[in-house]
């Protein structure tokens, strides 16, 4: 690697776009690296837990960039403009399927052997399953929010920039998906236990 | 409402996110338990927990797929190659190559070397392409006898050669000059002419004579 790709790699993500415009592929590269695992399980989870589709969607953003970096306004945050335009791709997906008939459905994607105990492990696949049915009887605004809150681990600001929708809007969506959440996943708790 | 509560304890995601309802201080209780219970801020709490764990396990296990970095950056490739069509495509190739930067600066130091090196060699000598004979004129210049002499106060004067005042020196007679013997300014120039050979015009079958002053002054070299 030369000396210009290792100085590239602590660049933040508005300049690697701006040289990226200009043609480097090396930015390119970078941009990749940080962001397309986080955009496969976003898409993961917004999907149905589809892997393949997941991972076509996230193939889909990339050539989106390619094809058009200049739509990329560079006075704004990277993560929160390639985050609308995952949500966006899942808002005309979920018009195309009926997703949330699909999520009760669809056979849920085991998580491999841990080193858990048998009586952990068989919770944990159980709360998997019963959150990932919770989560698709959500409106996908507030299923939108909770990924976005505990998944990506992204403030409140920055979800709202995302969604572009006030602060407080993104706040009272989140506590509705905790509430609505939290009632149907009572039987895991182990004080009701 | 009862659904707006989180609007009236600011930070409130966050306290659920970090401290069990024990851990809180007396005045976030009180504050909390105006719209909600202990077991309602702990079922909340335990649904973020639980998710938030099941998210970083998923994560560990869904990765992107790597032939799709390789499709993506083919896919630029051609993407940069369309844009830059027919004639020039070639050259923005060329002048897109990146090189390592110690490169080019290497080349300006052996450049610079390279110039000082030859830059230090010792002039050539000096060529001529031509020589111009110089011209020699014989000039004699005429003396007066009364310069010679210092006139001496104890001497009697000399009745032929009477000073008078204000009439200045008095030539000394002498011989008649005859002009021939004492060439004139003009008659130098003339015999110089007459020592250049005019090789040209003796080939050419033309004389000295023949042709003008000006052209008496071809010289050719010896």
């Amino acid at each position: 690697m030369s000396f210009w790709h290792k100085n590239l790699r602590n660049k933040p993500d508005v300049e690697l776009m701006l040289l990226l415009r200009k043609g480097r592929k090396e930015a390119f590269s970078i941009l990749y690296e940080r962001y397309a695992d986080k955009l496969v399980s976003f898409f993961y989870r917004m999907l149905n837990k589809d892997n393949e589709k997941a991972q076509d969607f996230m193939h889909d953003l990339f050539v989106k960039i390619i094809e058009n970096p200049a739509s990329f306004d560079t006075g704004k945050r990277f993560d929160t403009w390639i985050f609308h335009i995952a949500y966006n791709m899942c808002k005309n997906e979920y018009r195309k399927m009926t997703v949330r008939d699909e999520y009760r459905d669809r056979q849920i994607y085991k998580l491999p052997y841990s080193e858990e105990s048998v009586k952990n492990k068989i919770d944990q696949q159980k709360f998997s399953e019963e959150l990932n049915e919770s989560l698709g009887s959500l409106d996908e605004k507030h299923r939108t929010v909770f990924i976005l809150r505990y998944q990506q681990d992204l403030s409140l600001k920055e979800i709202a920039g995302i969604l572009d929708c006030p602060e407080g809007t993104v706040k009272s969506r989140l506590f509705k998906a905790i509430k609505v959440l939290s009632e149907k996943l009572i039987v895991f708790d182990p004080k009701v236990n | 409402m009862e659904d707006q509560f989180f609007e009236k304890i600011p930070g409130l995601e966050k306290l659920l996110e970090s401290r069990n309802f024990e851990d809180l201080t007396s005045l976030e209780k009180e504050e909390i338990l105006h719209y909600m219970s202990p077991e309602d801020y702990q079922k909340y709490r335990q649904t973020i927990q639980k998710s938030k764990a099941l998210f970083i396990s998923e994560q560990k296990k869904i990765k992107a797929n790597p032939a799709i970095r390789k499709r993506l950056l083919e896919r630029w490739e051609q993407q940069e190659t369309s844009s830059k069509k027919g004639m020039f495509s070639a050259l923005w190739r060329i002048l897109a190559f990146r090189i390592p930067a110690y490169q080019p600066g290497f080349a300006v130091a052996v450049l610079a070397i390279l110039f000082f090196l030859l830059h230090n060699e010792k002039p050539d000598t000096i060529r001529y392409l031509t020589k111009i004979d110089t011209i020699y004129a014989e000039k004699k210049i005429a003396q007066s006898e009364d310069t010679d002499k210092i006139q001496d106060s104890t001497s009697k004067p000399d009745k032929k050669n009477d000073i008078k005042e204000g009439t200045g020196l008095k030539e000394k007679p002498g011989p008649k000059t005859d002009r021939r013997s004492v060439p004139s300014q003009n008659q130098y120039v003339q015999n110089a002419y007459q020592k250049i050979r005019i090789v040209n015009l003796k080939q050419a079958g033309r004389s000295a004579t023949d042709d003008s002053a000006l052209m008496k002054f071809l010289v050719t070299a010896n």
